[in-house]
């Protein structure tokens, strides 16, 4: 890879009137910086990801927002299975964990958004992205993921370059839903298995830096597959992830369950994906609420147990992401 | 620093500081701006360098953080890859293949991949030039090895 790399990339070289003006530059000592800020044609932009789920305290909740209905009851059946739950985490920590009914209805403070820009000249249009920035205290790199769950990160929406010359779409910060797992059974979890019904969104499993190698690539030993209805920006046939892991160190240190678990957690999150997208383009005054999915979560242990759970995603129509696990089950011993 | 030593500089590095920018606006125009603002940034401050190795490193940074406020402060029309790729392709070395496949990645990815293989910066120094955690880095390049597998086989990725 290294040597095709760079075979590649070393064929394209600058314009050599890009050099020479480069070159005179040392005769013209006053020239002012090119700005780098010419405004083209008004087009959204952004690589990367990501709407992903954030728990928050109720209290947290901005104003007038409204919880959606979610109706489906929790049950759990499982007895000798180890068994799991989803804990939507507040960034403060909190949590608000029914463990008695094994239920959350936690509205999350992840919020996707759309701003209308048609009819807008390139200057508005910039004045409102920059309104954006200021108002979200937007980090440098405005990462999405996996990184600063604790700050708060806005992230414009795109895929690769696609151009949005209807509406600035963006998500407001990003978490995920933990699997909280017995202090034992963490111990013997053998491959993780997600999926999602909403083929405009898609799922992908996290966990922890202890998992990678110094290289980035994840280590032997962990089957971790995320079978995603949803399109993605990735050309994956049938439209599956085949092993989509991302880094958890963005899990709080001080976390109850990585204080009771070491390094051995799991997350799941939830990804907005193109289609969506292209929709809010489409529409910028897109009804959100019309935003939903379901994720069915399988753990599946050393013995052949497996344990499973679903949770059910939903969002208002101000585009706060809400989610409720729907059914906690133990299936089957494989053995 | 020497006017000669500026031309030096500017040799020794145009191209690799246009790639960088390349990797990430994927537009010739873009990333001749973003390079040029940087040697014109070098070019300000070249009282204050002590050798080439430090007037290398700089400007891999600067260039970063160029894109970075780049990307901040335009929203931009992509402009059509094969305008970008049209000399390249004469290259018998050039591959279209890796060429789009890495294109298809988000922009931060492809920096990464870009600083990864093709300037050879360890996580560490990924991580501190982009000014994101190592576990960032790596999970950036993971995502983009498994995209990027997708896209060409596992051969085209661990050969």
């Amino acid at each position: 890879m290294n040597k095709k790399y760079k075979q590649t990339f070393s064929a394209i070289y600058p314009s050599d009137k890009a050099i020479e003006r480069v070159m005179e530059m040392t005769k013209e000592k006053d020239k002012k910086s090119k700005k780098a800020n010419r405004i083209s044609t008004m087009a959204v932009a952004i690589a990367c990801l990501a709407v992903f789920v954030t728990g928050v305290l109720a209290g947290n909740v901005p104003k007038g927002n409204q919880t959606p209905a979610l109706t489906s009851e929790s049950s759990i059946s499982g007895k000798t299975a180890p068994g799991f739950a989803i804990i939507a985490y507040a960034d403060d920590t909190k949590t608000k964990f029914d463990k008695k009914n094994y239920e959350i209805k936690t509205p999350l403070k992840s919020k996707i958004g759309a701003v209308d820009i048609r009819g807008k000249s390139n200057k508005e249009t910039d004045a409102i992205v920059k309104e954006l920035y200021r108002k979200y205290n937007l980090t440098d790199w405005d990462f999405p993921c996996y990184e600063s769950e604790d700050k708060n990160v806005l992230t414009f929406l795109d895929t690769n370059n696609t151009i949005y010359d209807n509406a600035i779409i963006y998500q407001y910060r990003n978490g995920f839903f933990d699997l909280d797992l017995p202090e034992e059974a963490v111990k013997t979890v053998k491959e993780i298995r997600v999926k999602n019904t909403n083929r405009d969104a898609y799922v992908l499993i996290t966990t922890l830096d202890a998992y990678y190698n110094p290289d980035g690539t994840l280590k032997e030993n962990y089957k971790m597959y995320a079978k995603s209805t949803g399109r993605t920006n990735i050309d994956f046939e049938n439209d599956e992830i085949p092993y989509a892991v991302l880094s958890g160190e963005s899990y709080k240190k001080d976390r109850a369950l990585e204080k009771k678990h070491g390094k051995r957690m799991f997350g799941i999150s939830w990804v907005i994906g193109n289609g969506l997208i292209e929709k809010i383009n489409q529409d910028p005054n897109y009804d959100f609420s019309q935003i939903s999915d379901k994720l069915t979560i399988e753990v599946e242990f050393e013995d052949g147990n497996v344990s499973q759970s679903v949770v059910k995603i939903a969002t208002d129509k101000e585009g706060y992401i809400f989610a409720k696990p729907e059914a906690f089950e133990y299936i089957a011993n494989k053995n | 620093m020497l006017e000669n030593e500026y031309i030096e500089a500017v040799k020794r590095n145009s191209q690799r500081l246009f790639l960088i920018a390349f990797s990430y606006t994927q537009s010739r125009s873009d990333a001749e701006d973003i390079m040029q603002n940087t040697f014109l940034k070098l070019w300000k401050h070249r009282e204050e360098f002590a050798d080439k190795k430090h007037i290398d490193k700089w400007l891999t940074r600067v260039c970063v953080n160029e894109c970075k406020d780049f990307h901040r402060l335009a929203f931009r029309k992509s402009v059509p890859l094969e305008e970008a790729c049209e000399t390249a392709e004469s290259d018998k070395h050039f591959d279209m293949d890796l060429f789009n496949a890495v294109s298809s990645l988000g922009k931060k990815e492809r920096m990464a991949v870009h600083l990864f293989y093709y300037e050879d910066m360890s996580i560490k120094d990924i991580s501190q030039i982009m000014k994101i955690k190592e576990s960032s880095v790596k999970s950036m390049l993971h995502r983009s090895r498994e995209k990027l597998k997708s896209k060409l086989g596992d051969e085209y990725i661990y050969e």
